[in-house]
This record gives C-alpha cells, sequence and structure tokens, in this order.
C-alpha cells in the first residue's frame, strides 16, 4: 500500500487548533488578572 | 551527590546507548540511516521534534528566568501554533511529495545549485557551532554543581549521543528523544512536587501563586510596543512567526523529523502536537521556575548561586566586603519572608489588609534584589568577568541542595536528556546535509548506498568531535555564546526568505532568490550593529528584504526555472 496522496490526503482539523490556541491564551490572562 | 544518584545517571546513560543501539538493525540503508525509510508514527515524529526544540538550556536557564524575571518569556512561543498551521499547509507536503532528504535540496529543483548549496553551508555553519553553545551551556552549570571538569561533562553528553546516533541514525534519535521527552516532562513535575510540599504548612500553593504575582512575576502578557523589548505580546505574535516559521519549515535539524513520518498527514499531526502542548510545556517550565522563587521566599536562599564563585569570593581579597553583602540580605530576605508570610495570611482578611501587606513585600523583594544586584556586581569588579549571571545555577543548585536522593539522579538525567534529544537531531542533520547537499552532490554523484551510509556514519562522528571542541572552548569563553546566538538571527529570517519566494511566486528566479539572500542577511547585520532592535524583529527584516529585493531582481533578471519545479508541487 502506497502512501496517500498530498493532494488527496484530508487536513488536519485546523479550526480545533486555532480554538485551543485562543483557549490557552485566554486561560494564560486569566491566571495573570487573578493572580496578581 | 550520593552513590545511588551517579547510578541513576549511570543506568540512564546505559539504557539510551543501549535503545539508540537496538535501532541499528533498521539502519543498513542510506534512506533508513537519513529518513527512518519515511516510517515513523507521527506520535514518535511530534514527540521528537518537541525534544529537539527543548534542549538543556531551556531546563536550567528557563527555570532561572522564571526564578528571576517571571513568566514573560512565555510570550516568545506564543506564535508557535499559528507556525504550525501554516507550515503544515505549505512546506510540509512540498518536501514530502518532492521525497527529499534536505530541505535545501528543494531549492535546487526550483532555484538553482548555488542558492542550494549556500543555504545547506549556512545551516552548517550557524548549526554546528550553535551545537557546541547546546553541549556547552549544561556542561559548564554540570561541571561546577558536580565538581568534575568541562571537558568531562562535554565527554559525559556527548559521547553516548554519538555513539547512538552514529549506528542507529534517524531512527535511534527518534526513539531515544521519546524516552528523553518522557523523562524531562517527569522531572519537571517531579520538581514543582517538591517545590510544592517545601512550601510552609500553613501558605497554600494559590497563597505562593498570589505573592508570585504580586511581585509581576506571573506576568503572561506585555501588550506594550517596543521594538526593542525582547518578551512583549507583539514580538511574541508577529516577530516570533517567522522564527518559527523558519526554524521549524527550513532548519534541516527539524525538517527531517517530519520528514520521517510516514506520510503527509502524519507529518502534519506531528507538527500539530507543539501546536497543543508548546505553550502548555513552556508553561510548566516556567511555572518551575516561579515555584523556585517562592521555595526561597520561605528558605534561606543562597545570595550567589554559582558554588565556584560564591567560594572564590568568600576567600579572595574582597571577602570582607563580600561577607558584609551576605549579611545583609540574609537580614533583607528574613525580612522579605515575614513580609511574605503576612500577605500570604493576609488574603481572606479584606483587600485593604492585602493591599497594604503586598505593598509591604514588594518593598521587601525590591531590597533584597538590590543586594543581590550589588553581589552579583561585586563578582564583575572582582573577577573582570562582565557577563558574569548565575540564572542557570538556580534550579541545579535546587536538585542538588534540596531534592530528595534519587529524585536527584532523576533530575540531572531530564538536564542530561534535554541536552542528548537535540544534540543528537542536529548530529543527524548535520550529516544529511553534509553528504546529501556536498558530498553526493559535488563529490560522489553516484555513489553506491553502502558508500554513502559510511560516509554518513563518518560525518556524525565528525561533526560531534568539531561540536564537543567548540563546547570546551565556549566554556572557556563566556561571551562567545552569545556571539553563537547572535550569528543564528542573521540568517534565519532570510532563508525563511528565500523559501517564501520558492513556494509563494512563481515569478521569483534563481538569482534573484539569490542575490535577495545576501541582501537580507546584510539588512539584519546592518539592523543587529546600528540599531537597538531586538533579535526577534531581525527575523522579519530578513524575510522581507529577501521577498522585496528576490522580486526585484527576478523581474530584471529571470533564469526560467520554473518547469522543473512543476511535478514536485503539490
Amino acid at each position: 500500500m502506497t502512501a496517500p496522496d498530498a493532494d488527496v490526503e484530508p487536513q488536519p482539523p485546523y479550526g480545533r487548533v486555532v480554538v485551543v490556541w485562543l483557549l490557552v491564551l485566554a486561560a494564560l490572562f486569566a491566571f495573570q488578572r487573578y493572580f496578581s | 551527590m550520593h552513590p545511588i544518584d551517579w547510578t541513576i545517571i549511570a543506568l540512564y546513560l546505559v539504557w539510551m546507548v543501549w535503545d539508540g543501539l537496538r535501532m541499528t538493525k533498521n539502519s543498513h540503508e542510506l534512506e533508513g540511516f537519513l529518513l527512518a525509510s519515511r516510517s515513523l508514527p507521527w506520535w514518535a515524529v511530534g514527540l521528537s521534534v518537541m525534544a529537539t526544540q527543548l534542549s538543556a538550556i531551556t531546563m536550567i536557564g528557563t527555570t532561572g528566568q522564571g526564578y528571576t524575571d517571571g513568566m514573560r518569556f512565555l510570550q516568545y512561543y506564543y506564535a508557535l501554533p499559528v507556525a504550525m498551521i501554516i507550515l503544515s499547509v505549505t512546506l510540509v507536503p512540498f518536501f514530502h511529495k518532492a521525497r527529499v532528504f534536505t530541505a535545501y535540496e528543494y531549492l535546487e529543483r526550483r532555484f538553482d545549485l548555488k542558492t542550494r548549496a549556500f543555504t545547506s553551508l549556512l545551516f552548517l555553519l550557524s548549526r554546528s557551532m550553535s551545537l557546541g553553545v547546546v553541549i556547552s551551556a549544561p556542561a559548564i552549570v554540570l561541571s561546577t554543581v558536580l565538581g568534575v571538569s568541562v571537558p568531562a561533562t562535554v565527554l559525559l553528553t556527548a559521547v553516548p549521543t554519538i555513539v547512538y546516533t552514529m549506528f542507529g541514525g534517524v531512527q535511534a534519535v527518534t526513539w531515544t528523544d521519546v524516552k528523553q521527552m518522557y523523562l524531562i516532562v517527569g522531572g519537571l513535575i517531579g520538581a514543582a512536587v517538591v517545590l510544592v510540599m517545601g512550601l510552609p504548612k500553613d501558605v497554600g500553593i494559590a497563597d505562593a501563586l498570589h505573592i508570585a504575582g504580586s511581585v509581576g512575576r506571573l506576568q503572561t502578557f506585555d501588550f506594550s510596543f517596543d521594538l526593542t523589548n525582547q518578551y512583549t505580546f507583539w514580538s511574541g505574535t508577529i516577530a516570533a512567526l517567522f522564527l518559527f516559521c523558519s526554524y521549524f519549515g527550513t532548519d534541516q535539524s527539524q525538517v527531517q523529523r517530519y520528514l520521517t513520518a510516514k506520510s503527509v498527514g502524519q507529518a502534519r499531526s506531528s507538527l500539530l502536537m507543539s501546536a497543543y502542548w508548546k505553550i502548555p510545556l513552556q508553561a510548566l517550565v516556567l511555572l518551575v521556575g516561579v515555584g523556585l522563587f517562592a521555595f526561597y521566599l520561605f528558605t534561606p536562599p543562597p545570595m550567589i548561586f554559582n558554588p565556584v564563585h560564591e567560594a572564590e569570593m568568600r576567600s579572595g581579597p574582597r571577602a570582607a566586603e563580600y561577607a558584609a553583602l551576605e549579611q545583609e540580605y540574609s537580614t533583607a530576605a528574613d525580612a522579605r519572608r515575614k513580609a511574605a508570610t503576612t500577605l500570604a495570611h493576609a488574603r481572606d482578611k479584606g483587600d485593604a489588609v492585602e493591599r497594604e501587606a503586598a505593598a509591604v513585600f514588594r518593598l521587601s523583594e525590591t531590597n533584597t534584589k538590590a543586594v543581590r544586584d550589588r553581589a552579583v556586581g561585586l563578582i564583575r569588579q572582582s573577577t573582570g568577568d562582565a557577563a558574569f549571571n548565575d540564572v542557570n545555577f538556580v534550579f541545579p543548585t535546587f536538585i542538588l541542595t534540596k531534592v530528595p536522593v534519587g529524585l536527584v539522579g532523576l533530575l540531572i538525567a531530564a538536564i542530561l536528556a534535554a541536552a542528548m534529544s537535540t544534540i543528537a537531531a542536529e548530529l543527524s542533520s548535520l550529516s544529511t546535509a553534509t553528504v546529501i547537499d556536498f558530498y553526493r552532490r559535488f563529490v560522489r554523484p553516484d555513489g553506491e548506498d553502502a558508500h554513502l551510509l559510511m560516509v554518513s556514519r563518518v560525518a556524525t562522528v565528525g561533526w560531534g568531535i568539531f561540536a564537543a571542541a567548540v563546547a570546551v572552548y565556549a566554556a572557556e569563553l563566556g561571551s562567545l555564546i552569545e556571539v553563537v546566538n547572535r550569528f543564528g538571527s542573521f540568517f534565519y529570517g532570510s532563508i525563511l526568505g528565500v523559501f517564501i519566494l520558492a513556494i509563494g511566486f512563481k515569478r521569483a528566479s534563481g538569482h534573484g532568490a539569490f542575490v535577495g539572500l545576501l541582501a537580507g542577511m546584510g539588512s539584519v547585520a546592518w539592523v543587529a550593529a546600528f540599531t537597538k532592535v531586538a533579535f526577534l524583529w531581525h527575523n522579519v527584516v530578513g524575510a522581507v528584504v529577501v521577498v522585496a529585493v528576490g522580486l526585484l531582481v527576478s523581474l530584471i533578471a529571470p533564469t526560467g526555472k520554473i518547469p522543473s519545479t512543476e511535478p514536485i508541487n503539490p
């Protein structure tokens, strides 16, 4: 079996990465505000 | 250090060499040795990507930074997830479909030989020098705290790594990286637990965090726009985006990690692992540093964390002056301890009481820091070492003086693991670029697989010896470390600019890319020499100038190389 072609291989869930990234930044901001 | 801890370190080193050598059987072909026959699962590649990026300098330098400066440094990583998405969409499919061994190999197909050879040469120069620093920085610290010579700690780190990388190739590098990553995270969690348990009974984790936060140690966002300030939200999200796109997208030490993945999808997933986990992991490292700050509020801290300099000062010509400072520091630290305890107890007594206690604590912290700064100044005067800094010694000193037997060995092994995972990946990538971009291209284009494999092994050992020699030399010339770090930042952005031209602009020509690269590097050198712009922004300058000059020259002198790249465009 050959590796799937880049053209047809489904893209990873980039939207989920962006959402998690924004949540992490929001959590860090809340962390800074709460403890300072 | 207790014999049990030495035994744990010895067992760790034997385990790594044995584990790496087990992979030799799969590395008897060139593609197997250099790229694991493009067969590795995404999670192993992803852990290897993270382990390569997390060096021993992160373990000892970043924890020390957390202790002295708090969590500001975390902003440096804010753009990393975005960089990983950009690379997953753009460069990763290009490299995989082109079936290249090195990132620079692609540039010859797209542009010309001179652009490929020059970028690969820049990589070899900068990466080999920085590898020396990667070995040197922890070797200096470990030699001081363990009481052995620098050449001994350099050999302790470099020799096992060279052995398993030479025999096992990239498979040994990746699978040892996986175990080393587990050890690093386990060690950091272990250290965090010891720090929490070391707090007084009447001071909880939340109290300690409030105390650290009251003096700005938990500041993770600085929205001021200041081009001379290294760590702000803007430098972390704009300038660092260029740095991470360049590092993960064009530096062979990282590109080679995901070229070993089974498919484009697996390579993308391996990069996205860093997108999810890098910021939390870096936050953990910095929180250990903040934990050290909280711990030493309630446990008398040494004024200076470098035991060698401390001993020199106590027996040197300015011993009386130093002793007076130590006495002053002890008094100031004791006042700070009382203020911290009052602040911890004031948290449930209303806002006004808490605000007043926080103000008293801030003043006591300022006083303590002022005495420590004077001590650092005295050491700089006495030793003539204007760059003296003990930040890298905070975490190792804590490990050797406050951590229980057994965990000490585990944590020193974790520092060695962080160093070895980076060294192995860099050795493997240096060997690959040497053989693929130079030896096979210029010396033996028709070289047989077995011969090229042998040359790859020799190149691995050769670069290992060179880097170890640089490490010992760098240890004697402390300021060289900074020079090497700046040297690398001169062309990171510029090389990214060449790749932007390659995949983003069909009109870009080989001459354009080459001249653009030279102009980009020149611009960065000018900015570094004549302005105070922080080095992260140099990456933006380099990339923008390369693209602008490259496009201009391409319009004036097109070379028409584009058709040969079409089959590899995704």
